[in-house]
């Protein structure tokens, strides 16, 4: 059986396409079957987190408009044979996919993978409209900042008006020393205040951009967002698997930086 | 420097953040302004009390989003929690 997955966050910069990559690698690690599509027509980036923008044929759009087959648009994976990109179009706009033509495609994937992740432009327009269309299940992706709550409560709201019934939180770039100081809205704020389920939290790691300098997404890495990314995934697939403690993800030497710059 | 005063007296910037973003979703998914809701609850108090007995303190209202079924689709409906102390006046 199935499942299409939409990372969303209505805000842009908050992480999603980082967590398309990296829970689209973790599923692949985990054995399943994936397709990770790129959803934001005119601004693709997920190829190039992935590290695999110099191997685009065809595009999503080439697809939609019969330019071309499916199999000759979906681009594998360098180090997991079971997973695909679908990369979106680069000289075209939103307006180019109706949601009807959106629901048509992932349906014909449904039949040849375990997951479909849909990674989703920033925005409530036609490109999020697109890409919630064929969803079952929504990850939204937030930071703890007023902005990108805000954001991800509107997006909640616009999900449950489209029947998406299962939504789940993930909170991206969170900095323990700061929630510590009182700095920073914890986890459980923002849950209080969103009332969704968390699926996961990330800490605000540099190897997070290491990572996407490279174009290899870490999940399953030694350090804290690897593990992180790799818990999401276990909790997709239906593991409990428990809340990591964030405590000591700052690492020690940027804990001695910190106090050099202070003294 | 910081004056030690004000070392004392600050606020977390995280509880400010919590506390704007309270307020901020109230007005957002009611599709109304705090001020709106704060003029509906008085009224509410102010006409039920010619009834019955009311804590004014555990009145609470509140609208919520694709709530009700309407005819053209989801509507937000306004929620209101009344607990009665005495019923006869």
């Amino acid at each position: 059986m199935s499942e299409v997955i939409v990372v969303t966050s209505g805000k842009g910069g908050v992480g999603k396409t980082t967590t398309s990559a990296n829970v689209g690698t973790g599923l692949a690690m985990l054995g399943k079957r994936v397709v990770l599509i790129d959803t934001d027509i005119g601004l693709r980036n997920l190829d190039v987190v992935m590290g695999l923008e110099n191997r685009i044929v065809y595009n999503l759009v080439d697809v939609i408009e019969g330019n071309c087959r499916m199999k000759q648009a979906l681009i594998r994976d360098k180090r997991y044979p079971d997973l695909f990109l679908l990369p979106s179009a680069q000289t075209r706009d939103k307006s180019s996919v109706s949601p009807g033509q959106m629901i048509k495609l992932v349906d014909y994937l449904r039949e040849d993978f375990d997951y479909i992740l849909l990674d989703c432009p920033a925005g409530i327009e036609q490109g999020f409209r697109n890409a919630i269309a064929g969803a079952d299940r929504a990850m939204i992706v937030t930071t703890p900042e007023v902005s990108a709550i805000r954001d991800a409560d509107r997006i909640i709201g616009l999900l449950e008006a489209e029947d998406v019934r299962r939504k789940e939180l993930v909170i991206n770039r969170i900095r323990m020393d700061m929630v510590r100081r009182g700095d920073m809205m914890s986890v459980d704020d923002v849950m209080d205040i969103l009332s969704v389920p968390v699926l996961g939290t990330v800490p605000d790691d540099e190897d997070i951009v290491i990572s996407t300098n490279q174009g290899e997404p870490l999940v399953g890495m030694n350090g804290y967002a690897g593990e992180a990314y790799l818990n999401i995934c276990k909790r997709i697939l239906g593991e409990s698997v428990p809340f990591m403690n964030l405590e000591n993800s700052r690492n020690i030497w940027s804990k001695i930086t910190c106090l050099l710059k202070r003294a | 420097m910081i004056h030690i005063a004000e070392i004392f007296t600050r606020k977390n910037s995280g509880e400010i953040a919590r506390q704007r973003l309270k307020f901020l979703l109230v007005s957002d998914r009611a599709g109304c302004s705090p001020e709106l809701l704060e003029m509906i609850r008085n009224d509410f108090l102010h006409t039920l009390s010619r009834y019955v007995e009311i804590d004014a303190g555990d009145l609470t209202v509140c609208v919520l989003r694709n709530a009700s079924d309407g005819y053209k689709g989801k509507l937000p409906a306004l929620y209101a929690s009344i607990p009665i102390r005495d019923l006869r006046k």
